[in-house]
């Protein structure tokens, strides 16, 4: 049976109480310690830093507690620090 | 009653696969685990992108809803 895998959803849930790096299917990206979840992958999230790219430049903003509507996550990174913001 | 089946893709588990997602982002990661959404669990993943640069992500979940392709780099045992 598939017993040895590592379900993806059992590895966000180890992540609570760290941090994560959400990618969203835009070009839009979180940075935040995630507080919890449910089963459509909604997200709370504190002490959250907003990248959005628009063009050649990122768009940096502080928050600081969000829900993330689970509908337009594409990649969830534990541990993850974020996009690096000068990228050559 | 509706009867959801998982994915077919434990020939794919523990082997190193090229995802291909929405929003033309390429994924390269070996598939540790999987679900009925496809929800993907990777491990020592990394993003390539356009210019050939890699973005290392290490573990990653990949939500099954933007999976649009799954190529194996390495051969299945099937």
């Amino acid at each position: 049976m598939a017993a040895p895998q590592l379900l993806p959803l059992e590895l966000i849930d180890k992540c609570i109480g760290s941090r994560i790096w959400v990618v969203m299917k835009s070009e839009k990206e979180f940075v935040g310690t995630l507080q919890g979840f449910d089963d459509y992958v909604n997200m709370v999230l504190k002490d959250v830093t907003e990248y959005e790219t628009k063009g050649n430049t990122k768009h940096v903003t502080s928050l600081k507690q969000i829900l993330l509507n689970g509908n337009n996550i594409c990649m969830l990174v534990p541990g993850g620090q974020g996009p690096t913001v000068a990228c050559s | 009653m509706v009867k959801t089946v998982a994915p077919e893709l434990k020939n794919y588990m523990d082997k190193r696969l090229r995802l291909e997602l929405n929003a033309k982002r390429v994924v390269i990661g070996v598939l540790r685990g999987f679900d009925a959404f496809m929800n993907v669990n990777l491990d020592d993943a990394r993003e390539v992108l356009p210019d050939g640069e890699f973005r290392p992500l290490r573990q990653t979940v990949i939500r099954g809803n933007s999976i649009e392709l799954i190529e194996a780099l390495e051969p299945l045992d099937a």
